[in-house]
């Protein structure tokens, strides 16, 4: 199947790497003239020449987000439906040799969690679970799914790859979109990260996106883990992924996360610092390279950073979150994935939106009456 | 070097052989232009008048080809036409062109669809010819086009590139060569459709209709070639001022 | 299919004209006869295009519509 490795093969980390770190002001200067749809003006806004540019990026930034997106920001909450996995992966509390308690949620327990998350407004659900193919793979997604999009207008998955036939079957019951992070494109820095089971497969993981595509999925979101490795290389890689993406499955909808490291249960410590000015210049050029691309903001940042970055290209975000299999019934912390940093609850967020000036949407009316 | 299909060309610019006051006219025209392919249309023989050789000239000047279904003006007729031309001149490249429309000729987009998708599914060479419409390049790009032209302005009409916002939409999208056809007027409107990007452009009634066809032909030679440099070369980018409102970094304090 | 009779004649529309032939006729021969040049040009006959490889063998019957088409100048 052609996929997005066939064109990764082709790039050069090297050469990538070493034109990034020669931009020129100059360099940034031509990009900010011309960034839409630009690998090269990307790779200069991404660079640390950009840094001293960040207020006129950001200046473009929010004028091209208000333009497409309005106020909107759209409110989606992740409801974490098992914990269970089969890889091991360093950075994350889920990894298969951490002791943790692990949970997979019955019928019963989903309903639940549903109800309260129901009870909060929200309209939009991504699905998360660990990666474990035998325990929680396609059957129990099937079977859980009819019963998630007859609550919520939206509903999104963040779980293991599948293959396009299990994507396909999973559209039909109404699924919407699948996110599926590469963590990093750097394949040796992702071979130390990710030493037992199936995530081990760089190439597969990397090809997901195409499948998911081909499935007739809507929308797809690409993410990295901002850390792993050089953050503005792996960044530029996601931009040349996005772009393949846009370009090949041309009636689908993109979306990208910007997840920095961080502590967890096992925990490990960022490769390369990726301070706060760094998110923001992130933020920026990716939409500046992309004006249509949707950008996700977890509560995995402090509540007083979220409230600067939502006007410089935020479209969605997530508020009062939990990180764990029936924490919104029971919320404690030993279950969870990653350590939360804006703990605010959802309605002192929609009410600070509010403040600032946005306007909160539980539901994308575009979605609202193309029923499965 | 331009690559459709199987095919490499030269030159990017293609020229029509309708309209011209006489055979020997076009010929001297198509020569200047340097064209390396060139249309025609396919018609019912005329019994009583000598018949013109066309193709042994065209062909002495080493011209690629392309029938076009001018006169067609649905699917049906369309794709009979192809297999017509597939007959008469032993190729598979054809130009999709279905205008029911007699006063602006602007092509059918669903028929021409149609057609396509047929005919590229019998192994032929599609290159339709169809209105500015981004979406509608796509999808017959989907069913296997070789190639998309989309119109400058009514045929015949000299008007230019009254497409121009979404030919750059097109060109920006499109994953098979693009090439602007009709409408262009002037050898400054072709260098411009070259600068912006296109592929190759069309050109026939502004060579034609000229009081000088073989000059005007040497005019857009250069014009197609000027403009694709251009492009090769980067062109510099256009100012667009922002306005500033409130500083949304400061926020960052000293720490960037 | 049947040959027909020499001393036979047919009636058929060449390029919208009517036309009597007499015996049996290919459509090779009739080109021939009309003085038509056989390269550059595509058969139709009631409708339908006729392959190069059967101008030999396919004989013009009572009432067949046959045109003959040559590309010609135009955009």
């Amino acid at each position: 199947m052609k996929s997005f490795v066939d064109e990764f093969e082709k790039l050069s980390a090297d050469v990538m790497s070493l034109k990034l770190y020669s931009t020129t002001a100059q360099d940034v200067e031509r990009a900010l003239l011309n960034p839409t749809g630009n690998l090269s003006s990307l790779m200069a806004l991404l660079s640390p020449a950009a840094i001293a540019y960040l207020e006129p990026m950001a200046q473009q930034s929010a004028a091209l987000t208000r333009q497409r997106f309005g106020a909107n920001l759209g409110l989606f909450l992740p409801l974490y439906v098992s914990n269970l996995c089969a890889n091991e992966c360093d950075y994350c509390g889920f990894s298969m040799s951490n002791k943790v308690k692990r949970k997979t949620l019955n019928q019963d327990e989903l309903n639940q969690e549903i109800a309260i998350i129901k009870q909060r407004g929200f309209d939009s659900v991504l699905l998360v679970s660990g990666e474990h193919e035998t325990k929680v793979g396609i059957d129990y997604f099937e079977s859980i799914l009819p019963h998630v999009k007859s609550k919520f207008s939206h509903v999104a998955i963040e779980v293991q790859p599948l293959e396009t036939m299990h994507y396909q079957r999973l559209a039909k019951l109404g699924l919407d979109a699948v996110m599926v992070y590469q963590e990093t494109y750097r394949p040796h820095t992702y071979a130390k990260h990710h030493t037992r089971g199936k995530k081990q497969d760089f190439n597969y993981r990397l090809a997901t996106a195409d499948r998911i595509a081909k499935a007739g999925i809507d929308k797809i979101g690409l993410g990295v883990l901002l850390g792993l490795d050089d953050w503005r290389l792996d960044a530029l890689f996601m931009g040349h992924h996005l772009q393949y993406l846009e370009k090949t499955y041309w009636r689908t909808r993109y979306s990208i996360s910007l997840p920095r490291l961080r502590p967890c249960t096992g925990g490990i410590t960022p490769k390369v610092e990726l301070n706060d000015a760094g998110l923001v210049q992130l933020i920026c050029a990716f939409r500046l390279f992309n004006p249509q691309v949707e950008i996700s903001l977890s509560t995995r940042e402090l509540a007083s950073l979220r409230d600067n970055l939502w006007a410089l290209g935020i479209t969605h975000l997530s508020a009062g979150s939990s990180t764990q299999p029936g924490g919104y019934l029971n919320p404690s912390t030993q279950l969870d994935q990653f350590e939360i940093s804006d703990d605010r609850s959802v309605d002192q967020v929609v009410s600070r939106l509010k403040q600032l000036g946005f306007n909160p949407l539980w539901k994308d009316w575009e979605m609202a009456w193309i029923n499965q | 070097m331009l690559t459709i299909s199987d095919h490499q060309f030269t030159s990017r610019l293609f020229t029509g052989t309708g309209k011209f006051s006489d055979q020997d006219m076009m010929l001297a025209a198509i020569k200047q232009s340097q064209s390396q392919l060139v249309t025609l249309a396919m018609k019912r023989i005329d019994l009583h008048t000598n018949h013109d050789n066309l193709l042994a000239p065209l062909q002495s000047l080493g011209v690629k080809l392309l029938p076009n279904t001018a006169g067609a003006r649905n699917a049906k007729e369309a794709i009979f036409a192809a297999h017509l031309a597939y007959e008469m001149l032993g190729t598979k490249w054809i130009k999709l062109e279905i205008h029911p429309d007699h006063k602006y000729l602007m092509p059918d987009p669903i028929e021409t669809l149609l057609a396509a998708k047929q005919l590229c599914d019998e192994g032929f060479v599609v290159m339709p010819y169809v209105h500015a419409d981004p979406v509608l390049c796509r999808r017959l790009e989907d069913v296997g086009c070789a190639a998309v032209m989309p119109l400058g302005s009514p045929i015949g009409s000299n008007q230019g590139l009254a497409t121009e916002t979404f030919l750059k939409i097109i060109i920006e999208q499109a994953q098979v060569p693009v090439i602007i056809d009709a409408g262009i007027g002037s050898p400054s409107q072709a260098c411009h459709a070259m600068e912006m990007g296109a592929d190759a452009v069309l050109v026939n009634t502004a060579i034609a209709s000229s009081a000088q066809p073989e000059k005007m032909a040497q005019c857009f030679a250069q014009a197609v070639i000027t403009g694709r440099q251009a492009y090769e070369a980067g062109l510099g980018p256009v100012n667009r001022q922002a306005l500033a409102t409130s500083p949304l970094t400061g926020f960052l304090g000293q720490s960037v | 299919m049947d040959a027909n009779h020499p001393s036979q004649s047919i009636q058929v529309v060449f390029n919208g004209a009517a036309e009597t032939l007499k015996g049996t006729v290919t459509i090779s021969e009739l080109l021939i006869l009309k003085q038509l040049p056989i390269n550059a040009i595509a058969i139709v006959v009631n409708d339908e295009v006729l392959p190069r490889s059967r101008w030999n063998h396919v004989i013009c019957h009572q009432y067949d519509r046959i045109n003959v088409f040559s590309a010609v100048a135009g955009g």
